[in-house]
Protein backbone atom coordinates (compact mmCIF):
# COMPACT_ATOMS: atom_id res chain seq x y z
CA UNK A 1 0.00 0.00 0.00
CA UNK A 2 1.50 3.94 -0.76
CA UNK A 3 1.67 6.28 2.46
CA UNK A 4 -0.67 9.04 1.65
CA UNK A 5 0.47 12.27 3.71
CA UNK A 6 -2.44 14.38 5.51
CA UNK A 7 -1.58 17.41 3.81
CA UNK A 8 -2.29 15.93 0.14
CA UNK A 9 -5.40 16.76 -1.69
CA UNK A 10 -8.08 14.29 -3.04
CA UNK A 11 -10.03 14.31 -6.21
CA UNK A 12 -13.21 13.00 -6.44
CA UNK A 13 -14.26 13.72 -10.12
CA UNK A 14 -17.68 14.62 -10.56
CA UNK A 15 -19.91 13.77 -13.84
CA UNK A 16 -23.77 14.36 -12.69
CA UNK A 17 -24.40 17.99 -12.56
CA UNK A 18 -26.08 17.11 -9.43
CA UNK A 19 -24.00 16.82 -7.74
CA UNK A 20 -23.00 20.41 -7.03
CA UNK A 21 -25.25 23.59 -6.36
CA UNK A 22 -25.69 26.84 -8.06
CA UNK A 23 -24.26 28.56 -5.33
CA UNK A 24 -20.68 26.45 -5.98
CA UNK A 25 -21.02 23.87 -2.64
CA UNK A 26 -20.71 20.07 -3.49
CA UNK A 27 -23.67 18.06 -2.40
CA UNK A 28 -22.99 14.89 -0.62
CA UNK A 29 -24.11 12.49 -2.76
CA UNK A 30 -20.53 12.98 -4.29
CA UNK A 31 -18.89 11.53 -2.07
CA UNK A 32 -21.29 8.63 -0.89
CA UNK A 33 -19.50 5.25 -1.38
CA UNK A 34 -20.65 2.99 -3.81
CA UNK A 35 -22.86 0.11 -3.35
CA UNK A 36 -20.63 -2.11 -5.44
CA UNK A 37 -17.15 -1.83 -3.81
CA UNK A 38 -18.23 0.27 -0.09
CA UNK A 39 -15.83 2.72 -1.06
CA UNK A 40 -15.23 6.03 -2.89
CA UNK A 41 -12.92 6.36 -5.36
CA UNK A 42 -10.54 9.58 -5.64
CA UNK A 43 -7.50 10.35 -6.99
CA UNK A 44 -4.24 11.95 -5.39
CA UNK A 45 -3.61 15.24 -7.38
CA UNK A 46 -0.35 16.33 -5.11
CA UNK A 47 2.36 18.19 -7.14
CA UNK A 48 -0.10 17.96 -10.99
CA UNK A 49 -0.72 20.66 -13.11
CA UNK A 50 -4.94 21.67 -13.46
CA UNK A 51 -4.33 20.18 -16.72
CA UNK A 52 -2.77 16.95 -15.59
CA UNK A 53 -5.65 16.31 -12.93
CA UNK A 54 -8.42 17.19 -15.60
CA UNK A 55 -6.90 14.98 -17.90
CA UNK A 56 -6.89 12.05 -15.38
CA UNK A 57 -10.53 13.23 -14.89
CA UNK A 58 -11.35 12.08 -18.35
CA UNK A 59 -9.46 9.26 -19.31
CA UNK A 60 -9.87 7.68 -15.97
CA UNK A 61 -13.11 8.05 -14.85
CA UNK A 62 -15.20 10.05 -17.83
CA UNK A 63 -14.15 8.27 -20.72
CA UNK A 64 -14.53 4.86 -19.21
CA UNK A 65 -18.22 5.19 -18.54
CA UNK A 66 -20.31 3.43 -20.83
CA UNK A 67 -21.39 5.07 -22.67
CA UNK A 68 -18.16 7.77 -22.25
CA UNK A 69 -19.41 10.88 -20.42
CA UNK A 70 -17.82 14.70 -20.45
CA UNK A 71 -16.47 15.44 -17.10
CA UNK A 72 -18.49 18.54 -15.21
CA UNK A 73 -15.51 19.06 -12.53
CA UNK A 74 -14.38 17.82 -9.15
CA UNK A 75 -14.40 18.02 -5.50
CA UNK A 76 -10.79 18.38 -4.32
CA UNK A 77 -10.75 17.60 -0.03
CA UNK A 78 -7.46 16.67 1.43
CA UNK A 79 -6.34 13.64 3.30
CA UNK A 80 -6.51 14.85 6.83
CA UNK A 81 -10.12 16.46 6.30
CA UNK A 82 -10.87 12.68 5.72
CA UNK A 83 -9.32 11.14 8.28
CA UNK A 84 -10.94 13.65 10.34
CA UNK A 85 -14.28 11.88 10.08
CA UNK A 86 -12.98 8.32 11.02
CA UNK A 87 -12.42 6.91 7.06
CA UNK A 88 -9.47 5.84 6.19
CA UNK A 89 -7.62 5.73 2.68
CA UNK A 90 -6.46 3.14 0.74
CA UNK A 91 -4.23 4.58 -1.78
CA UNK A 92 -3.81 1.32 -4.64
CA UNK A 93 -2.85 2.90 -6.92
CA UNK A 94 -4.31 1.45 -9.70
CA UNK A 95 -4.58 3.00 -11.68
CA UNK A 96 -1.92 5.28 -10.61
CA UNK A 97 -3.21 7.92 -8.37
CA UNK A 98 -5.94 6.31 -7.74
CA UNK A 99 -6.91 5.90 -3.73
CA UNK A 100 -10.23 4.74 -2.23
CA UNK A 101 -11.85 6.32 0.55
CA UNK A 102 -12.73 3.27 2.85
CA UNK A 103 -13.71 1.99 6.58
CA UNK A 104 -17.54 3.60 6.01
CA UNK A 105 -20.09 2.69 8.67
CA UNK A 106 -22.45 0.32 7.54
CA UNK A 107 -25.41 2.43 8.66
CA UNK A 108 -27.13 4.34 5.67
CA UNK A 109 -27.76 7.55 8.24
CA UNK A 110 -23.92 7.21 9.54
CA UNK A 111 -22.87 7.24 5.61
CA UNK A 112 -24.67 10.46 4.57
CA UNK A 113 -23.72 12.66 7.71
CA UNK A 114 -20.06 12.05 6.88
CA UNK A 115 -20.35 12.49 3.07
CA UNK A 116 -22.36 15.70 4.28
CA UNK A 117 -19.53 16.27 6.36
CA UNK A 118 -16.78 15.79 3.61
CA UNK A 119 -18.90 17.61 0.86
CA UNK A 120 -18.98 20.94 3.67
CA UNK A 121 -15.46 20.54 3.42
CA UNK A 122 -14.44 19.97 -0.35
CA UNK A 123 -13.78 22.70 -3.01
CA UNK A 124 -15.94 22.39 -5.92
CA UNK A 125 -14.04 22.76 -8.91
CA UNK A 126 -15.72 23.17 -12.48
CA UNK A 127 -14.12 21.88 -15.87
CA UNK B 1 -59.38 8.89 -7.20
CA UNK B 2 -56.67 11.36 -6.42
CA UNK B 3 -53.32 10.45 -5.73
CA UNK B 4 -53.37 11.93 -2.06
CA UNK B 5 -55.82 9.37 -0.83
CA UNK B 6 -54.08 6.75 -3.08
CA UNK B 7 -50.75 7.50 -1.69
CA UNK B 8 -52.04 8.05 1.82
CA UNK B 9 -54.30 5.70 2.68
CA UNK B 10 -54.75 2.89 0.08
CA UNK B 11 -51.30 2.99 -1.97
CA UNK B 12 -51.39 -0.55 -3.28
CA UNK B 13 -54.21 0.39 -5.66
CA UNK B 14 -51.22 2.43 -7.48
CA UNK B 15 -48.70 0.04 -6.47
CA UNK B 16 -49.52 -2.12 -8.40
CA UNK B 17 -49.91 -0.61 -11.68
CA UNK B 18 -47.83 1.04 -14.13
CA UNK B 19 -45.61 3.78 -13.05
CA UNK B 20 -45.99 6.56 -15.70
CA UNK B 21 -46.37 10.43 -15.68
CA UNK B 22 -49.89 10.08 -17.10
CA UNK B 23 -50.98 8.08 -14.36
CA UNK B 24 -49.72 10.71 -11.91
CA UNK B 25 -51.44 13.19 -14.14
CA UNK B 26 -54.19 12.11 -14.23
CA UNK B 27 -54.82 11.82 -10.59
CA UNK B 28 -53.07 14.99 -9.60
CA UNK B 29 -55.44 17.62 -10.98
CA UNK B 30 -56.14 20.06 -7.57
CA UNK B 31 -52.60 19.41 -5.91
CA UNK B 32 -50.72 22.87 -5.29
CA UNK B 33 -47.80 23.98 -7.62
CA UNK B 34 -44.67 23.64 -5.33
CA UNK B 35 -46.39 19.52 -5.18
CA UNK B 36 -46.42 19.40 -8.94
CA UNK B 37 -42.91 20.34 -9.57
CA UNK B 38 -41.14 18.05 -6.44
CA UNK B 39 -43.66 15.19 -8.30
CA UNK B 40 -42.40 16.54 -11.88
CA UNK B 41 -38.88 16.07 -10.24
CA UNK B 42 -39.87 12.55 -8.92
CA UNK B 43 -40.96 11.18 -11.92
CA UNK B 44 -38.27 12.58 -13.92
CA UNK B 45 -35.34 11.12 -11.43
CA UNK B 46 -37.04 7.62 -11.92
CA UNK B 47 -36.55 7.85 -15.67
CA UNK B 48 -33.18 8.81 -14.94
CA UNK B 49 -32.13 6.54 -12.41
CA UNK B 50 -34.25 3.82 -12.93
CA UNK B 51 -31.00 1.18 -14.19
CA UNK B 52 -28.43 0.47 -12.60
CA UNK B 53 -25.01 2.30 -12.17
CA UNK B 54 -27.07 5.61 -13.34
CA UNK B 55 -24.22 7.88 -11.67
CA UNK B 56 -21.06 6.20 -13.18
CA UNK B 57 -19.70 4.78 -10.24
CA UNK B 58 -22.01 1.97 -10.04
CA UNK B 59 -25.14 2.65 -8.15
CA UNK B 60 -27.46 1.07 -7.24
CA UNK B 61 -31.34 2.10 -9.64
CA UNK B 62 -34.08 3.77 -7.61
CA UNK B 63 -36.66 1.40 -7.11
CA UNK B 64 -40.42 2.19 -7.86
CA UNK B 65 -41.24 2.13 -3.70
CA UNK B 66 -39.00 4.38 -3.07
CA UNK B 67 -40.52 6.90 -5.42
CA UNK B 68 -43.90 6.10 -3.79
CA UNK B 69 -42.98 6.68 -0.09
CA UNK B 70 -40.99 10.07 -1.60
CA UNK B 71 -44.53 11.41 -3.19
CA UNK B 72 -46.21 10.51 0.04
CA UNK B 73 -43.60 12.19 2.17
CA UNK B 74 -44.21 15.25 -0.27
CA UNK B 75 -48.29 15.35 0.52
CA UNK B 76 -47.96 14.46 4.30
CA UNK B 77 -45.16 17.63 4.21
CA UNK B 78 -47.01 20.21 6.38
CA UNK B 79 -48.17 22.83 4.76
CA UNK B 80 -45.29 26.06 5.52
CA UNK B 81 -42.29 23.56 4.99
CA UNK B 82 -40.07 24.42 1.94
CA UNK B 83 -39.91 21.89 -0.23
CA UNK B 84 -37.27 19.82 -0.45
CA UNK B 85 -34.05 19.42 -3.50
CA UNK B 86 -34.44 15.88 -4.78
CA UNK B 87 -32.01 13.64 -5.83
CA UNK B 88 -31.25 10.01 -6.10
CA UNK B 89 -28.39 8.27 -3.47
CA UNK B 90 -25.86 5.70 -5.12
CA UNK B 91 -27.85 3.01 -2.57
CA UNK B 92 -30.75 3.67 -4.92
CA UNK B 93 -32.63 5.86 -2.11
CA UNK B 94 -34.90 9.17 -3.16
CA UNK B 95 -32.89 11.86 -0.86
CA UNK B 96 -35.00 15.20 -0.02
CA UNK B 97 -32.05 17.68 0.88
CA UNK B 98 -32.97 21.02 2.77
CA UNK B 99 -29.92 23.29 2.60
CA UNK B 100 -29.79 26.62 3.87
CA UNK B 101 -25.84 26.76 4.32
CA UNK B 102 -22.79 24.00 4.38
CA UNK B 103 -23.76 24.20 8.45
CA UNK B 104 -27.63 23.78 8.35
CA UNK B 105 -28.75 21.30 6.21
CA UNK B 106 -31.03 18.27 7.06
CA UNK B 107 -31.35 15.37 4.39
CA UNK B 108 -33.60 12.22 4.20
CA UNK B 109 -33.53 9.15 2.34
CA UNK B 110 -36.58 6.53 1.24
CA UNK B 111 -35.82 3.03 0.71
CA UNK B 112 -39.24 1.67 -0.17
CA UNK B 113 -39.55 -0.04 2.49
CA UNK B 114 -41.07 1.55 4.68
CA UNK B 115 -38.04 3.23 6.64
CA UNK B 116 -36.95 6.90 6.87
CA UNK B 117 -33.01 7.59 7.53
CA UNK B 118 -32.13 11.38 8.03
CA UNK B 119 -28.50 12.99 8.65
CA UNK B 120 -28.58 16.71 9.32
CA UNK B 121 -25.74 19.65 10.51
CA UNK B 122 -27.20 22.40 12.78
CA UNK B 123 -24.01 24.60 13.30
CA UNK B 124 -21.65 22.33 15.70
CA UNK B 125 -24.47 19.90 15.92
CA UNK B 126 -24.84 16.70 14.23
CA UNK B 127 -27.90 13.99 14.09
CA UNK B 128 -28.46 10.55 12.30
CA UNK B 129 -31.20 7.81 12.57
CA UNK B 130 -33.59 5.42 10.92
CA UNK B 131 -37.35 6.05 11.77
CA UNK B 132 -40.26 3.70 10.41
CA UNK B 133 -42.41 5.60 8.25
CA UNK B 134 -45.88 4.77 7.44
CA UNK B 135 -49.17 6.38 7.85
CA UNK B 136 -47.18 10.10 9.49
CA UNK B 137 -44.11 11.99 9.40
CA UNK B 138 -42.07 10.36 12.33
CA UNK B 139 -42.42 13.59 14.86
CA UNK B 140 -38.31 13.76 14.28
CA UNK B 141 -37.89 14.66 11.31
CA UNK B 142 -40.21 17.49 11.56
CA UNK B 143 -38.77 18.57 15.01
CA UNK B 144 -35.29 18.36 12.25
CA UNK B 145 -36.95 20.50 9.65
CA UNK B 146 -38.58 22.78 12.33
CA UNK B 147 -34.69 23.12 13.79
CA UNK B 148 -33.12 24.16 10.35
CA UNK B 149 -35.86 26.34 9.60
CA UNK B 150 -35.91 28.51 12.87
Amino acid sequence: MVNVDPDEPLARFIINKGDYRADGTVRHRIFLPSPKTGQTSVFRIFGLSENAIWEIGDIEVAQKRNPPLSLKGRADIFVRQVLKTGLNIDADDIPLRHANITNWPTEQSAQRLIAMELAGMAHLYLK
Amino acid sequence: MNIVSQSRYSPGIYRNSEFSKKAFWQSTASIGRPIEEAIESLIELYRQCSEADWDGYGANPVSKESIYEAVEFIYMLPSGFPMPNILAEPSGEIAFEWYKSKRMIFVIGFNGKNMISYAGIFGSNKTHGTEYFSDTIPPVILENLRRLNS
